[in-house]
């Protein structure tokens, strides 16, 4: 009788890779909430008329309108530096989740819904918006991941 | 000199991310030799000036439109506005335009 032995391979990532595959999503996460915070900063004033038209954080917006983008600026510096890039991918999961949220719900319960983010991502629709915010938290958690395994 | 090199480089992507940023920056101030229409779902309609924040949902024909040719009329079908020399506004989508 034939006895069939299955070898388990498995691919893994050099430590180099690893560390710079983890360092070019660190990358382009920078350059996204840097570009969205420059553009929410930049049009103030829009951005601010955006969110007082939703009715749940009416109240809140012109403090919303400083913190989301502020926000934004300090998780792009946690991430450019090097010792504290895991806190700041953690916090960009975070912050990008409570956006995914808030659009999903903006979705399900808004009548109207207004687009207030900024430059060439406004002119995604909202359930694109929704899969793009996905996109980037999948990327970031795998980023996160592989940190992990790099340190085990 | 390793983490020096990931600072710097994270720091090029940021300034790159803003210089891109700022280029790309949606302008929705008014020029006075444009005039502007919003689509209510059936027409458009001429106003004075516009709020791409009231472009609501989705719709088959431009949000907001803008032209500086003083013969269109100041309501006029969104069933064939190729008919006249009008242009969207920048960062308009296709949306119905619902005033506040």
């Amino acid at each position: 009788m034939e006895s069939l032995t299955v070898k388990k391979t498995s691919y893994r990532l050099s430590e180099k890779a690893k560390e710079w595959l983890i360092f070019s999503i660190c990358l382009i996460c920078i350059f996204l909430f840097l570009y969205a915070a420059y553009s929410k900063i930049a049009d103030h004033r829009r951005f601010e008329n955006g969110l007082s038209k939703v009715a749940l954080i009416r109240s809140l917006a012109s403090y919303i309108a400083w913190i989301v983008p502020l926000a934004e600026i300090l998780i792009s510096t946690l991430l450019i530096i090097p010792r504290t890039y895991k806190l700041g991918l953690s916090a960009f999961v975070g912050l990008m989740a409570v956006f995914t949220v808030y659009i999903i719900s903006m979705l399900l319960w808004a009548t109207k819904l207004p687009c207030h983010c900024g430059g060439v991502i406004e002119k995604l629709s909202w359930i694109q918006h929704v899969w793009f915010n996905l996109a980037f938290i999948a990327i970031a958690v795998f980023a996160l991941w592989l940190s992990r395994s790099n340190t085990n | 000199m390793k983490n020096f090199k990931k600072i710097a480089l994270g720091l090029i992507v940021g300034a790159l991310a803003i210089g891109f940023s700022a280029f790309t920056n949606i302008k929705t101030k008014t020029n006075l030799s444009e005039r502007y229409w919003t689509n209510d779902g059936t027409n458009y309609n001429l106003v004075t000036s516009y709020d791409l924040d009231d472009c609501t949902g989705t719709n088959s024909h431009l949000c907001v439109v803008e032209s500086t040719d003083a013969m269109i009329p100041a309501q006029f079908s969104n069933s064939n506005p190729s008919g006249y020399p009008i242009s969207g506004v920048a960062g308009a989508s296709d949306a119905q335009y619902v005033d506040e």
